[in-house]
């Protein structure tokens, strides 16, 4: 999905709406995350061309998406004690993330999202706006 | 009402013993039982046919997967179907809010490096694996595919 920014409007905000169907469940302490796809054409209408190799490599390039779902044990341990609670991410908000193997494609034949499931630890930080951030080798 | 004591389960409490009865008519034979902290569940592997259509003579058109390449999903699928909860499982804190993770006839998707065990059970291909090796409880299998 293409970003939008969800603060202040993040409760409106389900991949069920968005898409039609159910994301998966993560269990335990574990985060679903869908990836963040930068726009194809950029502000003043030019519009970049990319190749199956490079939207490939931007999926294992990856460190920032939308939080999906939540599983219930998720930001309840030890570490996330002394975090303050506005910080812990909810559905429809930005995160960055370490970098993660395990991106799948989910979704019913030709309508399929790339996420993600990982460990909440995984998570750096919330963002306001998922093209404010890129990474650097 | 309908009642589930699981926040990921897709198997209602009183639809349980309804999928186990009805994956052991599926598979005709009894299913496994796993012990301890462990599943068995069964890995996905496409249907033969893919595709069917008519095509412009007006002829009924199908479309298999070759062989090779269902052979392939045995040892690449990550999706998976419950076939045994063992009695242990869920059950520490990390389950307290969220009761069982997965009952039997959920699809769920595993971590393929996590401990399991694959093998063939009566022909079917099943892996033995720890709880803490489901990632997620998935609505349909064929959703999911490797990047």
């Amino acid at each position: 999905m293409e970003g939008t920014i969800c603060f202040g409007n993040k409760e409106k905000w389900s991949f069920e709406k968005e898409y039609g169907f159910n994301p998966p469940r993560p269990l335990g302490a574990r985060i679903c995350i869908e990836q963040y796809v930068k726009p194809e054409e950029s502000d003043a209408g030019i519009k970049l061309a990319k190749s199956e190799m490079s939207k490939r490599l931007d999926v294992a390039d990856c460190i920032v998406g939308r939080v999906v779902k939540i599983g219930s044990a998720c930001f309840k341990s030890e570490d996330f004690k002394h975090w303050d609670k506005a910080d812990l991410p909810e559905v429809g908000d930005w995160v960055t993330f370490k970098i993660t193997p395990g991106w799948k494609k989910y979704g019913p034949p030709g309508k399929g999202v790339c996420v993600i499931t990982m460990f909440d630890d995984a998570i750096n930080e919330k963002i306001e706006d998922p093209s404010y951030v890129s990474r650097d080798l | 009402m309908i009642k589930n004591r699981s926040l990921t389960s897709y198997i209602e409490d009183d639809e349980e013993e309804e999928a186990k009865k009805f994956i052991e008519e599926e598979l005709c034979f009894p299913l496994p039982k796993a012990l301890g902290k462990r599943l068995i569940v069964k890995i996905y592997i496409r249907p033969e046919e893919l595709t069917t259509f008519v095509n412009n003579e007006g002829k009924t058109v199908s479309i298999y997967i070759p062989e090779i390449y269902l052979e392939n999903d045995k040892y690449s699928n990550f999706a998976a179907l419950v076939l045994s909860v063992g009695d242990q499982c869920f059950k520490g804190d990390e389950y307290k809010e969220n009761g069982p993770g997965c009952k039997v006839g959920d699809w769920i998707t595993i971590a393929r490096n996590h401990g399991g065990q694959q093998y063939f059970h009566r022909g079917v291909t099943v892996q033995n694996i720890p709880e803490d090796a489901i990632y997620d409880v998935i609505q349909d299998p064929s959703y999911v595919e490797r990047v």
